[in-house]
């Protein structure tokens, strides 16, 4: 089945099959040459082509390039520029002052032996094996890792600029460093005076699906800080009737925004539609059509989120359900239901709950050992159970360490730590530790 | 120990990120052992007492400044896992402190 559809050639599925027999983590010593052998005409052989060069990409990149060193690896992705996405918050919060924090070169991080093509990927055929850039250019793969991540769509929120993330109130955490650092500088102007803060959450899902509620948490604290406290106000809009897909910390944050020292009220059945930046006004639809406008003073934008275009134009893709338009991976092994030779890795996947850069320490390993498997010919037996971790600022100098599985169960890894108990040590591990391990993660060193 | 090794990782990330303060502080530390050394006979017993109080003086201050220095306050040590972090990097820095001064002491207080 699986080499059917890879459309492997019968030497190379025979020598595979040799590869499988003599293991990749073999012990037995017996079989040292021919396993030698067999890797060095697999490793020549065995074409892996990662559509990504973020986090998952690269971190899915160093440990293939480590256990298969003489694969002829392709990561295609034309951003030049790393960005170390969780810094966001921190910067459009005020906490961090310079873009520089969160500046990376792919250059700088691609392992040694990948081939980079400096393209975006234009578009998949899966069933050709073979992956397409915007220029044409055609890549033949024997197996695919889709790790694109996914892409805002903030033209679907009327009268929204990018441009004008940082002005007249506007901010937004997810487009850029400079969208995270102009969203601090519009905060910043919005507690001289106070106000009504306007905070949103995206329609669709959403990759770091804790940032909108760090921001809430925050803008609270700072409006308390600078002293504006009784004469402003935060209004949180929800699209559906939660705030958070894991129900514990759903109630949890719901329950802790009543007690808030600024007034923060929460709206369901309210999605943001449009904007009119210059008037300072807000349009939010309800689950009836009806539209409603708020004015704000601050106003935070969280955009719909979407599979690339590439992607979603693919077979790849669900093609009904929840998870319509997302990567059709298997939630356990992260392999593609209708395509073995195929994985995915992080934002991409339709998978159940958000995704951090925590999902990808958990899950990477993994996926590059169930890849590792179909290599040999040997089932994906390794599970990933969802794991995602969330540091959820609560003000400055504290925060929630919270850690959750797909089921929705609180899953705290370091002992004594109650997850969603205010804490100086999770907030140390944000601003301190986590690009560290963020970066050791990328390495595939954790 | 998949965890250890983690931590370690972490911990060479974190130097990779931030070079200069941990490569300073290591440099500063052989440079005052090599200087020691040179120096000898040192009274390190008669260097001690003053070393190590030195060094839990800058302990007392590292527990109020780290959190400080991290956008955070003591005030927000709110359970044991905060306290026992806080408490243990106070006495890292002040060990760290205590073990620079203790050759140097040692050298002034020769026997």
């Amino acid at each position: 089945m699986a080499n059917t559809k890879t459309g492997l050639s019968a030497a190379r599925r025979k020598l595979i099959k040799i590869m499988g027999a003599s293991g990749l983590g073999m012990s037995g010593l017996g079989s040292v040459a021919q396993f030698a052998s067999a890797q060095t005409i697999l490793n020549n052989n065995v074409r892996i082509v990662i559509a990504g060069s973020g986090l998952a990409g690269l971190a899915a990149a160093y440990r293939l390039r480590k256990q298969l060193p003489n694969a002829k690896i392709t990561i295609i992705d034309a951003k030049k520029e790393h960005n170390y996405q969780p810094g966001y918050t921190l910067l459009a919060t005020g906490i961090w002052n310079s873009t520089q924090s969160v500046r990376d070169r792919n250059e700088r991080l691609m392992p040694q032996g990948v081939e980079w093509v400096q393209e975006a990927v234009g578009g998949f055929e899966p069933e050709l094996n073979q992956v397409q850039t915007v220029s044409g250019k055609k890549f033949d793969y024997d197996y695919l890792i889709v790790a694109t991540g996914l892409v805002f769509r903030y033209n679907e929120i009327e009268g929204m600029d990018i441009f004008a993330i940082g002005q007249n109130g506007v901010g937004s955490v997810y487009h850029s460093p400079d969208a995270a650092a102009n969203t601090w500088k519009a905060m910043d102007a919005f507690r001289q005076e106070g106000g009504r803060a306007v905070m949103t959450l995206a329609p669709t899902f959403m990759k770091c699906a804790g940032a909108p509620l760090k921001m809430t948490f925050m803008v609270a604290d700072r409006l308390d800080e600078a002293g504006v406290k009784s004469n402003s106000q935060v209004d949180f809009f929800a699209p559906s009737t939660s705030v958070f897909s894991v129900k514990t910390v759903n109630d949890l944050v719901l329950d802790r925004w009543k007690k808030l020292p600024v007034s923060t009220n929460v709206h369901f059945h309210r999605k943001l539609t449009g904007v009119d930046i210059t008037a300072k006004t807000a349009y939010f639809t309800d689950q009836d059509g009806a539209v409603h406008k708020e004015d704000y003073g601050f106003l935070h934008v969280v955009p719909p989120m979407y599979a690339p275009d590439a992607v979603d134009q693919s077979s790849l893709v669900v093609a009904d359900g929840v998870q319509k338009g997302w990567l059709d991976v298997d939630k356990g092994t992260l392999q593609h239901t209708r395509y073995p030779n195929v994985f995915g890795l992080g934002d991409i996947n339709g998978t159940p709950r958000g995704k951090t850069a925590a999902t990808i320490k958990k899950s990477a390993p993994i996926m590059v050992h169930n890849l590792l498997q179909h290599i040999q010919g040997k089932p994906a037996d390794q599970i990933f159970d969802g794991y995602t971790s969330c540091p959820m600022l609560v003000r400055r100098g504290s925060a929630w360490l919270v850690e959750f599985n797909y089921a929705g169960e609180l899953t705290p890894t370091m002992p004594l730590i109650d997850p969603v108990h205010d804490s100086y040590l999770a907030w140390f591990l944000e601003d301190m530790l986590l690009k560290p391990a963020y970066m050791a993660v990328l390495k595939g060193k954790a | 120990m998949t965890e250890f090794l983690l931590g370690l990782n972490i911990l060479y990330e974190w130097f990779l990120l931030s070079p200069v303060l941990p490569a300073v502080m290591v440099l500063l530390l052989i440079a005052v052992y090599i200087l020691a050394l040179l120096k000898k006979p040192l009274n390190w017993k008669g260097g001690w007492p003053l070393s190590w109080k030195l060094g839990a003086l800058l302990a007392i201050i590292a527990f109020f400044g780290v959190p400080w220095w991290v956008d955070s306050s003591v005030a927000e040590l709110k359970y044991l896992p905060d306290w026992l972090m806080n408490i243990a990097m106070a006495i890292g820095i002040g060990a760290y402190g205590a073990l620079l001064v203790w050759p140097l002491l040692g050298m002034k207080r020769k026997a």
